[in-house]
């Protein structure tokens, strides 16, 4: 039975992951080239976001109902009350962003420059104006006026997924980004049981049983007692080192 | 800042200073990303300090180029030598 079950998780999981290339395909050439014509020019970045927030949703739905994952999203009920933050959360898995951004309606994401190169997912970020982090000052720029519109920034500060076994590393993007756009931390928690989808895993393989998927929210973090810091770098290193024993404590007092 | 020293010692005290960076770790040589762990966003901080210093304009473009604390030495001291 445990055989049938994990033959039919295996099928699932590839079905899913052809079912995101298709669908990231037909938003490229289909959905976001109507919405080119009929949506007019200040509204059209924010409803590729909400396209894109709808088809998560429908994607983590579809791979919860064929037995491949169970979502569970402790205390995440009034996403949509969130404006201006930015949100960290530690990065075990590739379908973490999937499923914060199907959770979160307005939320705005770093992509990370090679990736806009990625012919399936460029026609994506194009249409929704995810932020890239090739340029330092247009990237402030871009997450300022984002956050001051009242949406959120996603960050995993980590810039990468988490390796299996080490203690998580912070980037210093996350910290500066909030502290010169005069923002505030949301921290949230990942944890993917048993571990799969990792850095180390490949996208098509299984695990033993059906995946927990598990988001959970903490208390904003409040910085703006750095906001006016005359020594902005030294500011960020601080926050970036607290944040980041942060999250160890939490991640430890979870397993 | 007469010479190419004198750079070196004002460059020495904002990466100590400013960037937390340690002393024995600024050589020459070392490479600015990988060794002493600067990030591009420093690299812009970084430009301001040493324009608030030297008084010179930098422009933001020239320091991209920039990998090794040699580099930036050459570089400042370039620019306050021309004026």
């Amino acid at each position: 039975m445990i055989k049938i079950n994990k033959i039919w998780r295996q099928f699932a999981t590839i079905f899913c992951f052809s079912t995101f290339a298709f669908g990231s395909f037909f938003l490229s050439f289909l959905v976001f080239p109507l919405q080119r014509i009929f949506v007019s020019k200040n509204k059209r970045k924010r409803t590729a976001q909400l396209t894109v927030h709808y088809s998560f949703r429908m994607f983590i739905k579809l791979m919860s109902s064929l037995g491949v994952l169970k979502v569970d999203t402790l205390g995440v009920k009034d996403f949509n009350d969130i404006k201006g933050k930015v949100i960290i959360a530690n990065h075990p898995s590739l379908i973490d962003v999937v499923v914060l951004i199907a959770s979160i309606k307005n939320a705005d994401c770093i992509v990370k420059n090679e990736l806009f190169k990625n012919r399936l997912l460029k026609g994506v970020f194009d249409a929704t104006g995810y932020i890239s982090n090739s340029d330092p000052e247009l990237l402030i720029a871009a997450c300022k006026s984002s956050l001051d519109s009242g949406n959120n920034i996603i960050i995993f500060p980590e810039g990468t997924r988490s390796e299996k076994g080490r203690d998580i590393t912070f980037k210093r993007g996350a910290a500066n980004i909030a502290i010169r756009c005069r923002a505030h931390f949301l921290p949230l928690e990942i944890s993917v049981s048993p571990s799969t989808l990792s850095k180390e895993d490949k996208w098509f393989s299984t695990p033993e049983r059906k995946f927990d998927f598990v988001l959970k929210t903490n208390e904003e973090i409040d910085l703006s007692s750095y906001f006016d810091e005359p020594n902005l770098p030294l500011a960020i290193r601080q926050v970036t080192a607290d944040v980041e024993s942060y999250f160890k404590r939490k991640l430890q007092y979870n397993e | 800042m007469k010479s190419k020293e004198e750079v070196f010692t004002a460059l020495k005290t904002i990466l100590v200073d400013d960037f937390e960076i340690d002393a024995d770790e600024i050589t020459l040589e070392a490479n600015l990303y990988e060794e002493l762990d600067l990030d591009s966003i420093d690299a812009v901080d970084l430009v301001v300090k040493l324009r608030d210093i030297t008084g010179q304009k930098i422009e933001p473009e020239i320091f991209k180029q920039v990998r090794t604390v040699q580099n930036v030495v050459d570089e400042v001291y370039a620019l306050v030598s021309a004026n």
